[in-house]
């Protein structure tokens, strides 16, 4: 389907509801602001607040039951929340009904009518409506073609795969103009391959028709990849919320470095300018200068970020770590992963010197030597061989030091939106 | 009556749930998303619960005629009076009271719907 044609389908892509003087001044399309939500005594959201841009695709990462669905049906107006507001193209929806909203909603297990056909199903928005049968019937077959069911047009729910039922359900929303897309875990009936494929024609299409989204997932490969912004929700707050680029590469806080992809954590502590890890010293002005001295830090670096060099030498930007040996190898496919043990000595705290100054690792290992995961890619791994008792330079060619908070108290109500500080 | 609705309350739970929040998010009222989701869905469901009821009002009928007789306008019950009606040859009289217990039945099943929302919240 041709650009113009969407055109056709969707109008000027906007808005039911918003006043024309306000929809033009902004580009936010859907707020979530300061919202909390308790079932009986359980607080399951806690001051959740974001945005969701116009044409923007936004991610809700998180674990099971921290609270993703919950703000879904917030918005959609299927559940209420206990304070803050939902405000949809500069409206506040917060006590409108689901139906009075024009939120498009994508279940779980997508939720068609089971006694109707695709046709049927696709056409029900209008149908309750109230449109004029010849319109309809246009539109349908729009949307048919623009989620490529042509074949199926007749058939009923339980006769399509699962990824064509999906499709269904995203045409029977696009029917009535959504303000919104809400997908809550697009993906999650699918096995893997389907999956990968699926969110990939998923992305193209929502470029295409540039319908603002949200999805919910709790796997990060999928978040990478389907998000234009990443919220990394935790327990019912948003730890973080930024590019893909940003929340992998710059975690604000450990626990988004950690349920993104794999990290290696080091404790330590600011010391003139350095990061002081046990016996290693690695120069960090700049990231450390929004921390105090003497502060409790966490080391973080991805296994990609470790560069190993048996002659001692790094390259530039790589900054030195320690020595260290190698204790295992093993190839994972499309790269090398090797642990290495590294000559870090925890020292004895000085008078005063919070406990936390110790070299441990997540794993929390007892024997002397601090083990980390590094990774290295098949060109990389062939040109360098190593073997198995190797002793290696190690430096890190990217990382980050987050604070150490000692207490949880001390790091809650700390939003991080590396979105809106560029 | 309390059998059918022990039938249909897990469908109404489950499966139906999901779909009148769909027809509900897509723009639908609630009589709109009872008449074009609801019913068409449940039809199996209604089916079952209305023979079930059925069931159980004829299996109650022998204790019913010994514990309270058969006393028109008193203690005589609607499958008592079927039941007199048909023995007395007049068919159509007991297809009537048939009738309006099925309609009763159904009215009764509406208004649970409806009123589901409220007896759901604790
Ligand atoms: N209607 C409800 N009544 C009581 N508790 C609820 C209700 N809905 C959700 N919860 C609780 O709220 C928490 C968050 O649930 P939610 O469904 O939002 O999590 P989730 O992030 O979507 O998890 P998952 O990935 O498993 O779907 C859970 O602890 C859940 O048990
Ligand atoms: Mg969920």
């Amino acid at each position: 389907m041709r650009p113009e044609e969407i055109t056709t389908i969707f109008g000027n892509n906007a808005s039911n509801g918003a006043p024309e003087g306000e929809r033009s001044e902004t580009t936010v399309a859907a707020s979530v602001r300061s919202v909390s939500k308790k079932f009986k005594k359980t607080v399951v959201l806690e001051d959740i607040d974001f945005d969701i841009a116009e044409g923007e695709s936004l991610v809700l990462l998180g674990a099971s039951g921290s609270g993703k669905t919950t703000i879904l049906r917030i918005i959609a107006g299927l559940e209420e929340p206990d304070t803050g507001r939902v405000i949809l193209h500069g409206k506040d929806v917060t006590e409108l009904p689901a139906r009075e909203r024009g939120v498009g909603v994508i279940f779980q297990n997508y939720a068609l009518f089971p006694r109707m056909t695709v046709e049927r199903n696709i056409g029900y928005g209008m149908r309750i409506r109230h449109r004029p049968r010849k319109e309809i019937r246009k539109k349908v077959g729009e949307l048919i073609e623009l989620v490529g069911l042509e074949e199926h047009r007749k058939k009923y729910p339980s006769q399509l795969s699962g990824g064509q039922q999906q499709r269904v359900a995203i045409a029977r929303t696009l029917a009535y103009k959504p303000q919104v897309l809400l997908f809550d875990e697009p993906f999650g009936a699918l096995d893997a391959q389907t999956r990968v494929r699926l969110r990939r024609e998923i992305r193209a299409l929502l470029k295409r028709i540039n319908v603002p989204s949200l999805f919910i997932t709790h796997d990060q490969e999928e978040a990478l990849e389907l998000g234009d912004r990443i919220a990394v929700l935790n327990a019912g707050r948003l730890e973080q919320i930024g590019t893909p680029d940003e929340v992998y590469n710059r975690p604000e806080t450990e626990y988004v470095a950690t349920f993104l992809g794999a990290a290696n954590l080091l404790l330590g502590v600011v010391s003139r300018g350095d990061v002081e890890i046990g016996t290693a010293i690695i120069p960090a002005p700049v990231e450390t200068a929004r921390f105090r001295e003497g502060q409790a830090i966490k080391l973080v670096f991805r296994p990609e970020d470790v560069y190993i060099s048996r002659t001692g030498e790094l390259p530039d930007g790589c900054r030195r770590l320690t020595n260290g040996v190698i204790e295992e190898i093993r190839f994972v496919g499309a790269y090398e992963r090797l642990t290495l043990r590294l000559d870090l000595v925890a020292r004895q705290p000085a008078e005063g010197e919070p406990v936390l100054y110790n070299v441990a690792l997540a794993g929390r290992e007892k024997r002397t030597g601090v083990p980390i995961v590094a990774t290295r890619p098949k060109p990389e791994a062939n040109a360098n061989l190593l073997t198995v008792g190797d002793r290696v330079a190690v430096g890190l060619t990217a990382f980050r030091v987050l604070a150490n908070y000692a207490l949880a108290s001390e790091r809650a109500g700390r939003l991080v939106d590396t979105s809106k500080r560029r | 009556m309390e059998r059918s609705v022990g039938v249909i309350k897990p469908v109404f739970d489950t499966m139906s749930r999901s779909l009148e929040e769909a027809s509900a998010t897509i723009g639908a009222t609630r009589w709109q998303t009872f008449w074009h989701v609801t019913l068409p869905s449940l039809k199996g469901a209604i089916t079952s619960g209305a023979l079930l009821t059925f069931a159980r009002a004829v299996g109650e009928f022998g204790s019913t005629i010994l514990v309270s007789g058969n006393l028109a306008m008193r203690t005589q019950t609607a499958p008592l009076y079927i039941f007199a009606k048909f023995n007395e040859g007049q068919v159509e009289a007991a297809n009537a009271v048939a009738i309006v217990l099925a309609l009763l039945s159904f009215f009764i099943f509406s208004i649970l719907f409806f009123a589901r929302d409220w007896l759901d919240t604790d």
